[in-house]
Order: structure tokens, then C-alpha cells, then sequence
């Protein structure tokens, strides 16, 4: 017969330290802290003394934190925040999943399914230690439910239909309570069907910000979810069925050149929350200029002495990655997935590979069977975009950013960030204006010869 | 054929997007090629048989006559007739 694993609890240093674990929790204002700093082994087993954080924070009595007084609100590029309303020290939220008209860049709306109107939904902001109350309206055609992503909460209500809770029905309103125990940036999304659901677009981030935080505040922080759509051109509707040929990659349901650039003044302290519901890819986000810090992940912050620069972050399928840098070298410095096929907007990927093939007299010949024919892709995908060719309806074809040196192909996940020396607030500078003689131009001849390059 | 036509311009527009092939599109045209070769080949079949049913309602065998280049008494020919179908 096998041992009790519960027997385990018995053991005497064991049991002393899980003692002081608890007593940690009593003393700590924030369980998650104390229950950390607990360095015992796994509580594989124990029943005792179990580790719920959001149990030691329900039987804190804290005021419902408030924007400006007890933290500096993130800013969702091209995205929103959810209001709401304080009933009893409560804080009520009131989510509503419905299908949506969304223009994902200028030229390209999609029927998808969101949240209040929107994909990704609105980010729900609170303080760690707040008590809220999420209504969840179900405005679908199908059952859904909400699951909150990473969020240490009582089981019943972590939003796993027929697991955890029924499914929401068509028209239903589903009621959530419980208290936020850790801050940190984390993540909502339906946990019904989630490869539709996930896939149409319903996903928001969710933002808790300490109670008492360590050192300064951010004076930047930006929130933005990552996602991935495949929607063939001539089409509205996402297809979720898609595994693998994702052909429109968005940044807080944004698709480059329509994602809202990161502003920021020379000097700030910039925190960038990244969060990543693609069915399929994981992201590395790449930022030219910059050297940041990893410094939180969903599961909780990084320690200081754990964190290593980078200058790209992989933002995995359901996770989160926070990152902060100080904004010490102005300019436009993109920001963007380091998957080259991630920076394409709704190319297609059955092409023939024609690049350097010559086509001597072919398009001649083509031409008298399909007057408007030309042969494309033997020099890449630039020269596509600059022949104004008749494209299907509601498509943005290989769309880029059009830069103040030209066009470029850079388009789907991208964006970004401009550090001036003055900003108005979030409002777009404009196009970065770079002093005298810094920027990289056509060598002289002159200048070729007095450095012996022939 | 407008139906056909229209598939060729609206595959020509997926091919400008590079989300087509080269290849994709002329076998389109080749369908609005053949299309149009079969609406020939119809409305030629259509009006031979229209031909040959007014022959027939004035009693002269207009199939036989196209086929031998000459009007001929419509009893000498019943066996040249009943060969060709033979032999079809």
C-alpha cells in the first residue's frame, strides 16, 4: 500500500517551516509576497496549511484603488479601458461578448466577435487587493464563458465552461466576483470552443497595478495584445480553422500601418506589457534603439538580480512579458515581430518562388491572352506595392508604412515608438525631424575615393 | 461566359496580390477559353440541327446534303444515311 502523501506534512522541519509560511502570510499586507518568500519545498500533498493567496487577500479590507491616486493608468494603443463603477467597495465591471464590424488598417474590416464593441477588448484595470464584480453579457450566437488568464482565484471562478461553471448561453448574463491577489499584466478570454472564439478575436489583457509599489513609477506604460488572423483577400470573416498560414498579424487588433505609435519624452521611464493570444505563434518582439529589461512575466515580477538585458522579447501563446527602458535615445524606432513573415500584410504564401527568373518576352506573350497581366515576385515584394495594380475588394495586399523616405512593405505587426524631447502627451509627433548630417545617405565619389573604396 | 469572364478578372485580381499563381490564372483563362469554345461548338451544333429539321419539314435531307455537297432524291440516300451513323 502506498504511503499518504499527506503523511509528508508530518515531517517535523517540514512542518516548522510551513509554520512560518503562515505566519508570514498573517503578518504580510499581500499574501503572494509572503507566500514567495516562503522558500520551503513544493506543498505537493499538504492540506493543512495550503497556498491561496487570494484567500489572504479577501480577508484584507482594502479601499478600491483609484486612478491617479493609487496608480498611473496604462495606455492601450488603439485600444481601450474598461469603465467602471464602485457599488459597496466593490468594483463593478461590465463585459459584453457580441460580433463586431473591425477595421484592422485603413481598407480591411472583419466580422470578428470582441468584447464592448472591440477586439481585443477593453483592458480591465485594477489595483492588487481590489474586490470586483464582472458581469459577462453573451451576445453570441454561441455559448461562451470568460476565464481570467493567470489570475490566482478560487476555482469556481476561473471561467472554464462545463469545468468550472456552465457555459454562458446566448443572452445570459453571468455574474464573476473575486479579489485580485498579485499585480502584474495578465489576460481574458472566452474557455468555450477557444480555438473559434480565441480566434475571432475575443481576448483582452487585464492590468493590476501594485498596491504599494517598489521605486518609481513608470511614466510610459503601454499595454498591447498580440493576435493573429488568417482572412483570405476579398473576405471579411477570420477564419479560425486556419493552423498555420496567418496572413494578418495585429498589435492590440491593429494592423501596421493603422497601429497608433508609442510616445514617449526624452528621459521617461517606459514599461511596455505585452500580451500574446495567437493561436499558433509565439512573438518575438524586436525594439531598434533600445536595450530594455525583461521585468515580469504573468506568473509574477522578475527579480532585479534575475532580469538580463534584451533587445527582443519572445511574447509566447498565453503569456505575458513586461519589459522597461528608459527612453534616452530620440527618434522612430520601430517595433516589431522579428518573424519576417509576421510584418507582412495578407501575403500569400502559395506563390511560385520567382525570384531572379527572367521572363525575356513571357509577359509580351501573356499579355495578348490577359491584357492586365505582370509578372510578379522577381524582385521581391517592394516593387508589387509601387504598381497600383487593381487588388480584390476589402484587401490590404503586402500594405506598408509609408515612410518619410519612401514606401516600405513594413506592415502587420509593427509599430512605432517616437521619443521627442517635448511631447503632448500620447498625441503622434509626427515624422522624427534628425539634426544635420545624421542620417545615412548615397557616398561621394569623393568620399569613396579618400577611403580607398573602389 | 459572363459568369466564366468574370472568375478570370476576379482570379487576376488575386493573382495581383501575389495570393494566386501564374498558373492559377491561366487555367482560368483556360476555362473561359473552353467556355467559349463550347458555347461555338453549341450554338454550330444548334443551328445545324435547326437546318436540318426545316430540311426535313420540306422533305429534303439537309444532313446528307452537307455532308455530300449536292441535293440528292431523299429515298436514294437512306442508305448513305443509316452508313454515316453506322460509322459514327
Amino acid at each position: 500500500m502506498e504511503a499518504d502523501p499527506r503523511n509528508k506534512a508530518n515531517h517535523p522541519s517540514r512542518r516548522r517551516m510551513l509554520q512560518a509560511g503562515a505566519l508570514a502570510a498573517a503578518v504580510s499586507p499581500l499574501g503572494r509576497v509572503a507566500a514567495q518568500m516562503d522558500e520551503s519545498e513544493p506543498d505537493r500533498g499538504d492540506q493543512s496549511t495550503p497556498k491561496r493567496p487570494w484567500r489572504d487577500i479577501q480577508q484584507k479590507d482594502y479601499q478600491p484603488g483609484e486612478p491617479s491616486r493609487d496608480y498611473r493608468p496604462v495606455f492601450a494603443p488603439n485600444g481601450a479601458t474598461l469603465p467602471f463603477r464602485i457599488v459597496d467597495g466593490v468594483k463593478v465591471f461590465h463585459l459584453i461578448a457580441e460580433p463586431i464590424d473591425h477595421e484592422v488598417v485603413d481598407g480591411l474590416t472583419i466580422k470578428a466577435w470582441g468584447y464592448n464593441g472591440r477586439t481585443p477588448g477593453p483592458v480591465i484595470e485594477a489595483v492588487q487587493g481590489d474586490r470586483v464584480r464582472i458581469y459577462v453579457t453573451n451576445r453570441l450566437p454561441v455559448h461562451t464563458s470568460v476565464h481570467w488568464h493567470a489570475i490566482i482565484l478560487p476555482n469556481g471562478m476561473d471561467g472554464v465552461g462545463n469545468i468550472t461553471q456552465p457555459t454562458i448561453k446566448s443572452g445570459e448574463t453571468f455574474r464573476y466576483e473575486f479579489t485580485f491577489p498579485d499585480h502584474g499584466t495578465f489576460m481574458y478570454h472566452p474557455h468555450v470552443d477557444n480555438m473559434t472564439q480565441e480566434g475571432m478575436g475575443m481576448h483582452g489583457i487585464i492590468v493590476i497595478h501594485p498596491r504599494e509599489p517598489e521605486g518609481l513609477l513608470p511614466d510610459r506604460d503601454f499595454a498591447i495584445m498580440l493576435h493573429e488572423w488568417f482572412i483570405d483577400v476579398g473576405t471579411s470573416r477570420p477564419n479560425p480553422l486556419e493552423m498555420t498560414d496567418f496572413n494578418v498579424l495585429t498589435m492590440n487588433g491593429r494592423a501596421h500601418p493603422g497601429t497608433y505609435p508609442l510616445v514617449a519624452q526624452l528621459g521617461d521611464r517606459v514599461r511596455i506589457r505585452f500580451g500574446n493570444l495567437s493561436a499558433m505563434d509565439h512573438h518575438p518582439i524586436h525594439l531598434h534603439g533600445y536595450a530594455f529589461k525583461v521585468t515580469e512575466t504573468d506568473g509574477g515580477p522578475i527579480p532585479k538580480e534575475a532580469q538580463w538585458p534584451e533587445t527582443t522579447v519572445l511574447v509566447h501563446v498565453g503569456s505575458t512579458r513586461t519589459v522597461e527602458f528608459e527612453a534616452d535615445n530620440p527618434g522612430d524606432w520601430i517595433m516589431h515581430c522579428h518573424m519576417t513573415h509576421h510584418t507582412m500584410l495578407q501575403m500569400g504564401h502559395g506563390f511560385p518562388n520567382m525570384v531572379g527568373v527572367e521572363m525575356c518576352d513571357l509577359d509580351k506573350k501573356m499579355k495578348r491572352l490577359l491584357p492586365g497581366y505582370m509578372t510578379m515576385g522577381q524582385r521581391g515584394m517592394m516593387p508589387m506595392r509601387s504598381m497600383d495594380m487593381p487588388v480584390p475588394e476589402n484587401s490590404v495586399p503586402m500594405l506598408g508604412l509609408r515612410g518619410q523616405f519612401g514606401p516600405t512593405v513594413v506592415g502587420s505587426m509593427a509599430t512605432v515608438l517616437k521619443v521627442r524631447e517635448q511631447t503632448d502627451g500620447y498625441k503622434d509627433p509626427g515624422w522624427y525631424n534628425f539634426p544635420d548630417g545624421t542620417v545615412a545617405r548615397k557616398a561621394h565619389p569623393r568620399e569613396l575615393h579618400a577611403d580607398v573604396i573602389l | 461566359m459572363p459568369l466564366r469572364h468574370k472568375l478570370t478578372a476576379e482570379v487576376m485580381l488575386r493573382y495581383n496580390v501575389m495570393s494566386t499563381s501564374p498558373f492559377d490564372l491561366l487555367n482560368a483563362k483556360r476555362g473561359e477559353i473552353d467556355a467559349g469554345r463550347r458555347y461555338i461548338e453549341s450554338a454550330e451544333r444548334s443551328w445545324l440541327a435547326k437546318t436540318e429539321l426545316d430540311g426535313l419539314k420540306m422533305g429534303v435531307e439537309i444532313g446528307d446534303m452537307m455532308r455530300t455537297g449536292g441535293m440528292q432524291p431523299m429515298a436514294a440516300m437512306q442508305d448513305a444515311h443509316q452508313e454515316a451513323s453506322d460509322g459514327s
